[in-house]
């Protein structure tokens, strides 16, 4: 017989007493914890897809909007922007590296990004198998893409104008999957990468037919004949070795994109993703931008805190009502503990009778309490890793960019604990403190 | 060797009780014998160490009950006293043999089952180590807290009516080992009681 093992046989001879008090204690952390678990693992997986992103340019528009859309890929594009006028903001000495993006096509809702292989770089992703995407009709297709696709490498799949799937097909426009990229637990794995020239190139023939079919301005025609030929040209040196460096005196490379000089004034990207060269950049470009150009700029940090702040008010509210609940159990094991003392004086004045100290009864009590908060505690935490597992199998798709790990455990978790902890034992102090004060001689008297 | 000399006792509002000495040896008993509100618990509650000293000093084997303070006085208790009361009051929440190493353990020594065993099997409770306290008979029961008194071989017994919601049979029965159990151990013992049954048995009386 020892201390605990005497609480515990207090607390297992008051079975439902016991369950109430330990659920009570328990969904009040689990509630907590899970709001926790959650919140910190969205963040670290928007922050992850944000990372060594200091800026997007894009057209006038939600800066917000523009985050969504240019990063995490959810939104719409805010239009587009020349590249005329990209090509001039990438030259400025505090930018270090601009990336530009070119959006608006699909395949099964995974959203195409044409890009250069300096995206790859920023997110750190390599190919499982296969290779990066080339200049013409070449995607790399992110690790969700594969899975849910079932698309390998060599494959051919025809891209859909819009974001969504039931967007008109771009049927003459193929691309062939020449890699897959590894899973890297970012908006990459549920991307189609390909080059910006491939988007153009399969917006200029559906332009072209819109032009025929709705337009029939001659202007028009002429123009996107133009490009048509253009296009065709291109093609043909780009097909065999890509050694367009060699043969093509007129092509011009700016931003990684390669084309004809006469068409800059034509061509447009989605967005510009920016790395400032230094703090200075922070300070000036975003004033710059948003003042001297037709752009808007938009900071992930800047927006993603602000999209926090919305979520964190509802975060805020359901947290209080956990602490509130965790204050109910503390109150309700108080209430069973001054209840159960009141039945066991005599209990105690025997014990006392037997040689048990003050000091003893006292901690008799806090013990009960700890033991009944630690399982609380212990039930919270299962608790909030299988809800959390849950969520995750059941509410979030695979393919979504915010996986939940049951299994991550963090330092915050246990401080929470702790603290739950220090309210079983807070709220055991006052009947520990009155059976510190049984007296023996008249407890016993009453018989 | 319990030594009892001018000891009184004031209950605030109410009359002196005033006890004259008392010196008993080992294996000696006494019946203290008195009506209702003559002092006897109380004369029980002092020699048990259980209510502060007022006037006068107590001495077992050596020990001044004076000098101990609270926290020794129930180490003291633990080691060399055993008390049984009217009513058995186990623990409720152990079983009967837990009962029992419940009172080891306050005592200094070493945590022995197999002696509860014994001392269970002495009283004729074989068999019982496991079960509640609610599934024995009262007369069981008194049984078990007699084991409790005697399990840490005290130097005195203090039995307060350990009789008297007994019949006649268990009364008998109780009485009996609670003898046997102080002759074992060489032990002091005091009983209170207005019980007829224990007056027969015990001739060194000491009326309130």
């Amino acid at each position: 017989m020892n201390l605990a093992k005497l609480s515990w046989k207090y607390i297992v001879d008051r079975p439902l007493n016991t369950f109430l008090n330990v659920l009570l204690f328990g969904f009040g952390i689990a509630i907590i914890l899970v709001l926790l678990l959650v919140s910190r693992q969205m963040e670290d997986a928007l922050t992850k897809n944000a990372k060594g992103i200091n800026l997007v340019v894009a057209a006038k528009g939600s800066p917000l909007q523009i985050i969504l859309c240019n990063i995490y890929h959810v939104d719409f594009p805010t239009g587009n922007i020349a590249l005329e006028e990209a090509i001039e903001l990438s030259k400025n000495s505090l930018i270090k590296r601009s990336i530009p993006l070119a959006l608006g096509d699909s395949y099964r809702d995974y959203r195409i990004v044409g890009t250069t292989h300096a995206y790859a770089d920023l997110y750190q992703v390599t190919p499982a198998s296969g290779q990066l995407w080339g200049k013409h009709a070449e995607a790399v297709i992110g690790a969700n893409v594969a899975l849910t696709t079932g698309m390998k490498v060599g494959d051919e799949f025809a891209t859909e104008h819009g974001m969504q799937s039931g967007g008109i097909a771009h049927d003459d426009h193929g691309m062939t999957v020449v890699g897959i990229l590894e899973r890297s637990g970012t908006v990459v794995d549920n991307l189609i990468l390909t080059s910006v020239e491939s988007v153009w190139e399969a917006h200029e023939e559906h332009d072209d037919h819109e032009a025929h079919e709705d337009h029939n301005e001659a202007h028009d025609d002429h123009d996107h004949d133009k490009q048509h030929d253009d296009h065709e040209h291109k093609e043909h040196h780009h097909d065999p070795h890509h050694d367009h460096e060699h043969s093509e005196d007129e092509m011009v490379t700016a931003l990684g994109l390669t084309y004809h000089p006469h068409e800059l004034k034509d061509k447009e990207i989605t967005s510009l993703i920016v790395q400032y060269a230094g703090p200075m950049g922070a300070v000036r470009l975003p004033r710059m931008i948003n003042e001297e150009t037709n752009m808007q700029s938009a900071s992930p940090a800047f927006e993603t805190a602000r999209l926090f702040t919305l979520i964190g008010t509802g975060v805020e509210v359901v947290n209080g009502f956990a602490y509130l609940i965790i204050f109910i159990a503390g109150l309700s094991i108080f209430i069973s503990l001054y209840n159960s003392l009141k039945q066991r004086t005599y209990d105690l004045a025997i014990m006392r009778a037997m040689g048990a100290s003050s000091r003893f009864l006292f901690l008799h009590v806090i013990v009960e309490s700890m033991i009944i908060s630690f399982l609380g505690g212990v039930f919270g935490l299962i608790l909030a890793h299988v809800a959390v597992g849950v969520i995750d199998d059941f509410f979030i798709p695979v393919e979504s960019q915010v996986r939940l790990s049951a299994l991550l455990f963090l330092k915050s978790e246990f401080i929470i604990l702790a603290l739950s902890f220090g309210v079983g034992i807070f709220a055991a102090v006052i009947p520990a403190i009155s059976a510190y004060k049984t007296d023996i001689s008249k407890t016993l008297a009453r018989g | 060797m319990l030594s009892i000399s001018k000891l009184e006792y004031n209950y605030l509002g109410s009359t002196n009780l005033v006890y004259k000495d008392i010196q008993l040896g080992q294996n000696e008993q006494l019946l203290i014998l008195g009506g209702s509100g003559t002092g006897k618990t109380t004369f029980l509650h002092l020699i048990g160490g259980m209510m502060q000293l007022q006037q006068g000093e107590i001495t077992l084997q050596g020990t001044e009950y004076s000098k101990l303070s609270g926290y020794e006085m129930d180490q003291f208790r633990a080691e060399h006293i055993g008390l049984i009361f009217q009513k058995p009051h186990l623990i409720s929440s152990l079983n009967v043999l837990d009962n029992l190493m419940l009172s080891q353990m306050f005592s200094p020594g070493d945590q022995d089952k197999d002696k509860a065993r014994a001392l269970l099997q002495s009283v004729g409770l074989e068999g019982k180590e496991k079960a509640k306290v609610s599934e024995l008979s009262e007369g069981q029961a008194q049984r078990v807290a007699l084991v409790r008194s005697v399990i840490n071989d005290p130097i005195l017994i203090l039995a307060d009516e350990p009789t008297s919601s007994l019949d006649d049979e268990n009364a008998h029965a109780v009485l009996d080992l609670l003898l046997q159990q102080a002759e074992r151990n060489q032990s002091i013992l005091l009983i209170t009681t207005h019980d007829q049954r224990v007056k027969d048995r015990i001739s060194n009386h000491y009326i309130l």
